[in-house]
């Protein structure tokens, strides 16, 4: 079976842990509690008949993802950038901080999604089209489990595609 | 209001060898033996997902330190810093494993965290009130 590492980050209180949650253990809870460090676990995702290992780590929120610790990205292949379409601090460095990702891992695939679409207004959408400083490849609200499965699978996708690839 | 110490951590530490097996451990922490019939990467996902990487090190070069871990078992509660280095000989070496427990330290850092995380996305939800 093919096992990757993926990696959730992204500033703080965006909804990592609770998409981690989610797709781990069906689980959500209100109350927003912060991650401290890193936790890890697994979950083997059927990707068109093919089984993959994916490695989660769900890290604590760093403004800038220079000040993630560089042992954290060591071995990743897969990198879920999360900001919340509610806060615009969230994703005012995100062109700086996809471009630090690409530089410190090349070749790694990055899925970049914006989080708690539950709580945007179609109008509210539509601005935040042209606010964002970089297209966003879905949107997920982690409450709602809205995109949460779509969102691993189509990571998953490209991890083997990749795998594949560079076989 | 300074900054409280936390020293003296209680660590243990492992060899395992180049298919993740652990061969030798203090169990200063833990007791190996809860982990039953689980492998180390079972166990520890995390060490699955960086193991090859280990591989790659150089000989006694300086470990590579995992800060703030969150077990995913239920054997080792608390938050740790892991760190990994790679000791013996190019043919025949083992991958040295230190777990430091620093579960205190990163208990109050997640409690100061918590309190400036959350002064901050209420200061922004506020400034976003305003603006309407």
């Amino acid at each position: 079976m093919i096992s990757k590492k993926v990696i959730l980050t992204g500033s703080f209180g965006v909804g990592k842990t609770s998409l981690f949650n989610k797709f781990l253990y069906n689980r959500f809870n209100d109350k927003y509690m912060t991650t401290i460090g890193v936790k890890v676990d697994k979950k083997v995702v059927n990707v068109d008949g093919s089984e993959l290992s994916m490695l989660l780590w769900d890290i604590a929120g760093e403004v800038s993802q220079d000040k993630v610790p560089h042992s954290y990205f060591l071995g990743a292949s897969g990198i879920i950038y999360v900001f919340d379409l509610t806060r615009p601090s969230t994703f005012m460095n995100m062109a700086s901080d996809i471009e630090y990702l690409k530089n410190l891992l090349p070749g790694v695939t990055i899925k970049i999604v914006g989080n708690k679409i539950d709580l945007v207004t179609p109008e509210r959408m539509a601005k935040l089209e042209t606010e964002l400083p970089l297209p966003y490849d879905i949107l997920t609200s982690a409450k709602e489990g809205d995109q949460v499965e779509d969102l691993f699978y189509a990571l998953g996708k490209d991890l083997i595609t990749n795998a594949t690839t560079n076989v | 209001m300074p900054q409280p110490t936390f020293e003296n951590f209680r660590r243990q530490e492992l060899l395992l060898n180049q298919q993740g097996e652990i061969i030798e451990s203090d169990n200063e922490l833990f007791p190996i033996k809860m982990m039953a019939n689980l492998s180390t990467f079972e166990c520890f996902p995390l060490v699955a997902s960086m193991f090859d990487s280990f591989l790659h090190l150089e000989i006694d070069a300086t470990p590579v330190t995992v800060p703030g871990v969150s077990p995913s078992c239920d054997f080792l509660c608390g938050f740790f810093d892991f760190s990994f280095s790679k000791i013996g000989t190019i043919d025949d070496f083992q991958i040295k494993w230190v777990i430091e427990d620093c579960t205190d330290k990163y208990t109050y850092l997640k409690e100061e965290m918590q309190i400036h995380n959350d002064s901050v996305i209420k200061a922004e939800r506020d400034r976003q009130k305003q603006d309407k």
